[in-house]
């Protein structure tokens, strides 16, 4: 009997939930065909009547056998409850039933699992991961079939299979902004509730220590644990070197891109700039001085060797460059993280979230090729600098400027948050002054070569740079005005702004997690990344939409993702390994599915 | 019980009104047709000259123009999209608009040849600020010869 409980228990959350969303006429935004549409999250699976039915008989059964188990007051109100769910039912009030229905199994969970004892909490943990990774399957599924069908209608909805997955996400998308914007508030957020310990001796002073060691404990544990997930670990950085690369040339397949488009809005800019500079400039070095002159010196020259290596076109070389971009990316970030963590899942999983999500739907989107190579380059050159305060070696140092340098040449936008990420940490090291001074010694010497570097380049040579780039932005973007009107444009730009790419919630929800576990384990590399989020706040709160969209995309996002994923699993498998492992395949589903919806919608 | 201190009584303070901000910003978010499109709407004009009759697989251009109240926004483009018959007939190009406003996009029917002599076609120029949707745009039906 118990087990029948906690296997119904879990179809009762999930569907009446479903059905709820159906009837409150809640309504998303979705990217359908490259047009941002309102759609109702509306799922009918027989018909209104039959489903809201089978929900109300679902709870009656619940009920039944807990009053059955346990023969108290609260179990008998529960079967007065799902009796009261038929009634609404049969006076055709849909939206009533089914949200009875949705307190009945909310209140049953609580009653029987927490109150009672009756149900595992574990088990019904299982089964309803179970479901909703099933959910996750039939999804991917969807978009495989939608695939392989060939000669789709552009225009038509997605098919039932994958709708009920989108839905189920999407009704989450309100809290895309908020968790977003208290991810960028988070460091600013500490120091306010600092002053608000709790008393000691207290529950929750006991709750928050278990919380601190437990996360001081797992992080330490996390080196020695590296080999733990192993094949997991493989798994995910095949994927995420795979994944994106595949998407490239699907995104050109007769099936997904009928009108052979250019996906990628900048991809139009680089092709543009690149034939006019060719047909501008009478000698190569004619051309290689205009090419340098510009803040993307770097991208528009391995668009040009590649097209002359391989004897293409500028569009079909930029258009192919994410195939590129994306694993030279992946195997940056996966170093840097590994040299954070020491974890190889840890490393795979923020490697694995950036190639199936916001980063990259974005970055296909908006063509972001040289952002893309930008942040590859700052993820490398921040990896080496680290490696060379541990080592303490000048010529690692050197290299890591070199990398920062080339950086600066790929793309202004990452070269500038490293720096403002670099400066504020050498500030924070000064403050701190139980911290050994040859690490200010290191930063300071990162920060005045690059800053040199850009010196001569934007102030002595006069061509554009990353400094030139950020006070245009600063003085032409930023504004109060865009502080008081926050929340519309904050979620226009979740919703509309690169096809609503930055509106997937479990990318911030492990984020903040992974700052809370970043504010608690405090290490130097941690708080570079820490301040690396604190750089981008001033952009993310007085910026417009495109601002706010490049903060977001700009900073490490994954690797916080990352880091509170890997908290949650440790947890985990100290309960229930199954779990674990039920959780990691939920992962890999939910995020090809974003990736998937994404590609195929992105083309008319 | 210990006493609140000022920076207890300002943290409370602080804390309260961030979440008040955050619910309020929950709530926009869950009334996505309260935002508009397009925060800043372009003070334009889009003409757009249109070929009399397109034939199919037969390259052609379309020129046009935005008049500007203001200064001419950076970074516009001006995409076309030809849908014949069905949807499964369509053909999308984007350009670049210049500094000047001016625009040249060519399109090339060429997809499934339609068993039909000719066919109407729906021609649509949008302008798009470079991820989204200025607002601008203009249509026209249109006539495609399909040579034999």
């Amino acid at each position: 009997m118990r087990k029948i409980i906690e296997i119904l228990l879990p179809i009762l959350i999930v569907f009446s939930y479903l059905k709820v969303l159906s009837f409150s006429g809640v309504t998303s935004i979705l990217m359908i065909r490259r047009w941002s549409m309102a759609k109702p999250l509306s799922i009918v699976f027989i018909n209104d009547f039959i489903d809201c039915l089978a929900i109300a008989f679902i709870a009656l059964t619940i009920s039944i056998l807990l009053a059955y188990g346990c023969r108290k007051y609260p179990s008998f109100l529960l079967i007065l409850a799902s009796a009261i769910s038929i009634i609404f039912l049969a006076s055709s009030l849909y939206f009533c039933s089914a949200l009875t229905s949705l307190f009945v199994s909310l209140f049953s969970t609580i009653y029987a699992a927490s109150l009672k004892k009756e149900i595992s909490l574990s088990h019904l943990a299982k089964y309803l991961s179970s479901l909703l990774l099933l959910i996750e399957a039939v999804g991917v599924i969807g978009w495989l079939l939608y695939l392989l069908h060939g000669g789709i209608n552009p225009y038509m909805e997605p098919l039932p299979l994958q709708d009920l997955e989108t839905k189920i996400i999407y009704s989450f998308s309100p809290l895309t902004p908020v968790l977003a914007t208290l991810f960028m508030l988070s460091i600013p957020l500490f120091i306010i509730v600092k002053p608000l310990r709790p008393i000691e001796g207290s529950r929750p002073a006991e709750l928050l220590n278990r919380f601190k060691a437990f996360t001081k404990n797992a992080v330490s544990n996390l080196s020695r644990h590296s080999e733990k997930y192993g094949a997991w670990s493989r798994i995910f950085l095949f994927s995420a070197l795979i994944i994106p690369a595949l998407a490239t040339f699907l995104l050109y397949t007769p099936t997904v891109n009928p009108s052979n488009m250019v996906i990628g809005v900048d991809i139009l800019y680089y092709v543009d700039f690149l034939r006019d500079l060719q047909g501008s400039s009478q000698n190569g070095l004619e051309f290689l001085y205009k090419v340098f002159s510009s803040d993307r010196s770097l991208t528009l020259l391995i668009i040009y060797s590649i097209s002359r290596l391989f004897a293409i076109d500028f569009r079909l070389a930029s258009i192919y460059l994410p195939a590129i971009l994306s694993p030279f990316l992946i195997l940056s970030l996966y170093y840097l993280t590994l040299n954070l963590f020491r974890n190889k899942l840890c490393a795979s999983l923020a490697c694995f979230l950036a190639a199936t999500g916001p980063f990259t739907t974005a970055s296909f989107y908006g063509g972001f090729l040289a952002n893309w190579l930008g942040l590859s380059l700052t993820y490398l050159s921040l990896n080496i600098m680290m490696k060379s305060i541990e080592q303490y070696s000048m010529k690692t140092l050197l290299l890591s400027i070199l990398l920062s340098i080339l950086s600066h040449l790929a793309h202004p936008v990452p070269w500038s948050f490293l720096m403002a990420a670099i400066t504020l940490t050498a500030l924070l090291v000064t403050a701190q002054r139980n911290t050994g001074r040859g690490i200010l010694k290191f930063l300071a010497a990162f920060i005045a070569v690059n800053i040199l570097y850009d010196f001569i380049k934007t102030r002595i040579l006069k061509f554009t740079g990353a400094t030139v780039v950020a006070e245009s932005i600063v003085s032409t973007e930023l504004s109060f005005a865009n502080l008081v009107n926050f929340w519309p444009i904050n979620v226009f730009m979740a919703y509309f702004h690169v096809g609503g790419a930055f509106n997937f919630p479990p990318t911030y929800i492990f984020a903040l997690l992974g700052m809370a576990v970043f504010s608690i384990a405090r290490f130097l590399k941690f708080d570079i990344l820490r301040m690396w989020v604190l750089a981008g706040l001033p952009l993310y709160l007085l910026g417009p939409d495109y601002v706010q969209a490049r903060t977001l995309q700009n900073i490490p996002i994954d690797i916080f993702a990352s880091g509170g994923l890997v908290m949650v699993l440790e947890y985990l498998s100290l309960k229930d390994k199954i779990l674990s492992a039920l959780l990691l395949i939920f992962i890999y589903l939910l995020y090809l599915n974003n990736l998937l919806r994404f590609i195929v919608n992105l083309p008319f | 019980m210990d006493s609140l201190g000022f920076k207890q009584i300002l943290s409370i303070m602080l804390v309260n009104l961030i979440a008040l901000w955050l619910t309020y910003g929950y709530l926009v978010a869950a009334n996505p047709l309260t935002i508009k499109e397009a925060p800043g709407k372009l003070n334009c004009k889009l003409s757009v000259d249109y070929p009399d009759m397109i034939v199919y697989g037969v390259k052609f251009g379309i020129s046009g123009r935005l008049i500007c109240e203001d200064k001419m926004p950076h970074q516009l483009m001006a995409q076309a999209l030809l849908v014949c018959g069905d949807v499964h007939m369509l053909t999308v190009n984007t350009t670049i608009v210049r500094d000047d406003g001016t625009f040249k996009v060519y399109l090339e029917p060429s997809f499934p040849k339609p068993h039909t002599n000719n066919i109407q076609c729906g021609l649509t120029v949008h302008v798009i600020s470079k991820t989204v949707s200025t607002g601008l745009m203009d249509k026209k039906t249109l006539t495609m010869i399909v040579p034999s």
